[in-house]
């Protein structure tokens, strides 16, 4: 039996109840991955490593130790999330050879949870990007069709899950990159709230913005790799201390009767794609139909989010990466002086689109321009945060389409800067405001292209958003 | 308006080296992002305090010493190191 289209849940229940191996569903997952590699979902595959643990999983299970849910499941991890002893490339040429020497906080915890990681996915370069077409070892292909783009950044880890090459993926989302994937691909998508799972170990990108979160097949897959990763970590201080423990599998009610969804007027203007339009607008009935309050409200503040963005993430962006300069990691050469080592390994080792952030970063932060773009950008923040703050007076959740249309054509939209940044326009509103945002499937266009939905909740309303999600995830009439 | 010295500028700041052929394509693609982001100085922002940050840092931990990594794991993936260390260029002549 192929064990490989069972969603997370369903082969942990088998795997508890020793009605299957985590080796066999390991060797499956590493046949699939083999069968696919044209799709360049992975950077590297880890075949020893995962077969190692899952034949200590199996020993474990059957010598009686208790187990968690997702003790013995295949997994894949973006490959800017540092796993000890395997290579972390972030898909640079500048990080090719880079070896982590430690764990980053997630992976510890998956690993105190037994998974078994297979392999490090593909994604644009230091997480750049919205097609992995940034990535220095070309673009992973999206399954539904090859000739289009897997989205991005986190572009590997949504075509891994979505082509059953694992059971779920961990993925990072700064301004969209794990729920525009998600959606282009057909699979679920979470973005955390900011602060709730530590961001130690994870290459930054911006680091005010960036977040960990998981791609799954369905909404309660999504809670139960929530579930293993979250949580307070001393090591990260803009982790949150507050939190209690919550059991995320406990979020399902089944029902959203008295529920107030938001449809926010300004996620549904110019530039949406008609096919995107209307699969979102019969959400919304469907959910009205289950005894939801579809409440139409306006954000005049929210379309100014993604300028925003591009100014605080490619500053962040340009002070993070100013570590990149060929002393701790790099090339090899032979250089004159220290100047020569900075400027070789840095314009060598980066790709087009990381220069370019780093040096509109340098740009709005320079002298001059500082007042007029980072601080203002700073100001906008605030004010749509606050504009968040208002609509979550009246609603639980807000319904918007996760990208403006479905995945596009492979180099369709790389020489076009600022129409690839405009994938992220529904995306980049959640990090700019730190709230957690969940991509669900929800149709597909007229060419067969998965079509996905968006729902935003309040700071750490991760179980109303889940339950919402999950109402339509297991609806009957797929 | 970006001009090819303002490129030039920003890449020394960057510490990238952009070939004369590159100006262009670079300086058309940030003219281009940063007419996008120039929407931000329209925006009333008048009254607005940052100085209460949107992100939220949370209390710092304490500076406890705790085991870290070696110092071998540490310079593992250096391109080139001597005695335990990182190894540059000479800085002083």
């Amino acid at each position: 039996m192929d064990y490989t289209k069972l969603s997370l849940l369903e082969v942990s229940s088998l795997l508890q109840e020793g009605k299957v191996t985590s080796v066999e569903l390991t060797k499956q997952c590493l046949n699939n991955i083999e069968q696919n590699k044209r799709l360049n979902a992975l950077n590297s595959v880890c075949s020893e490593f995962a077969l190692e643990q899952a034949q200590k999983v199996d020993k474990m299970r059957a010598d009686g130790v208790k187990l968690g849910a997702l003790a013995g499941v295949p997994i894949t991890i973006k490959d800017n999330i540092n796993i000890k002893g395997l290579k972390t490339t972030c898909s640079s040429k500048f990080l090719e050879n880079f070896e982590a020497p430690y764990n980053a906080t997630i992976i510890e915890k998956l690993l105190a949870e037994n998974v078994v990681i297979v392999g490090k996915n593909n994604l644009d370069e230091f997480a750049m990007g919205s097609s992995t077409e940034n990535s220095a070892f070309g673009p992973a292909l999206n399954p539904h069709n090859t000739n289009y783009v897997s989205g991005g950044s986190s572009g590997g880890s949504a075509c891994a899950v979505a082509a059953n090459l694992c059971f779920a993926s961990i993925g990072t989302d700064t301004g969209g990159s794990v729920r525009q994937p998600a959606s282009l691909c057909g699979v679920v998508g979470l973005k955390p709230t900011y602060g709730l799972v530590s961001r130690y170990g994870i290459v930054a990108f911006a680091s005010s913005l960036d977040q960990a979160g998981p791609l799954t097949k369905t909404v309660k897959d999504s809670a139960l790799m929530l579930n293993a990763i979250c949580g307070y970590d001393q090591r990260e201080e803009t982790s949150n201390k507050n939190q209690p423990k919550i059991d995320y599998l406990k979020s399902f009610s089944g029902s959203v009767k008295g529920v107030k969804i938001g449809l926010v007027k300004e996620f549904f203007g110019e530039g949406l794609n008609s096919e995107v339009k209307a699969s979102i607008l019969k959400v919304a009935e469907f959910y009205k139909s289950k005894g939801a309050e579809i409440i139409e409200i306006s954000m005049p503040n929210v379309g100014n989010a993604l300028a925003c963005y591009y100014v605080l993430s490619s500053a962040e962006a340009a002070s993070n990466l100013a570590r990149f300069d060929g002393v701790k990691y790099g090339v090899s050469g032979s250089y004159s002086n220290l100047n020569e080592l900075y400027l070789k390994n840095r314009s060598n080792g980066f790709g087009k689109e990381v220069k370019r952030r780093i040096m509109l970063g340098n740009y709005v932060l320079s002298s001059g321009y500082y007042d007029a773009y980072y601080k203002k950008a700073k100001a906008v923040q605030k004010l749509i945060v606050n504009e968040f703050a208002k609509v979550f007076e009246t609603c639980d959740v807000l319904l918007t389409p996760t990208s403006p249309t479905p995945a596009f054509k492979i180099g369709e939209k790389v020489n076009d800067t600022l129409s690839m940044y405009l994938s992220d326009v529904y995306t980049v509103p959640v990090n700019i405001a730190e709230l957690p945002a969940i991509s669900v499937p929800c149709g597909f266009s007229s060419n067969g292209l998965p079509i996905g939905m968006q729902l935003i909740g309040k700071k750490f309303s991760e179980q109303t958003l889940f339950n919402v999600a999950d109402v339509f995830d297991s609806r009957e009439a797929k | 308006m970006i001009t090819d010295s303002d490129i030039k500028h920003i890449a020394r700041l960057s510490n990238l080296e952009i070939a004369e052929n590159e100006i262009e394509s670079f300086k058309h693609d940030l003219e281009q992002v940063v007419n996008y982001v120039n929407t931000l100085s329209k925006i009333d922002t008048s009254g607005v305090d940052i100085k209460n940050q949107a992100v939220s840092l949370e209390e710092l931990r304490l500076d406890e010493v705790k085991p870290s990594l070696s110092q071998n794991e540490a310079i593992k993936n250096a391109p080139k190191k001597r005695a335990g260390g990182f190894s540059v260029p000479a800085v002083i002549e």
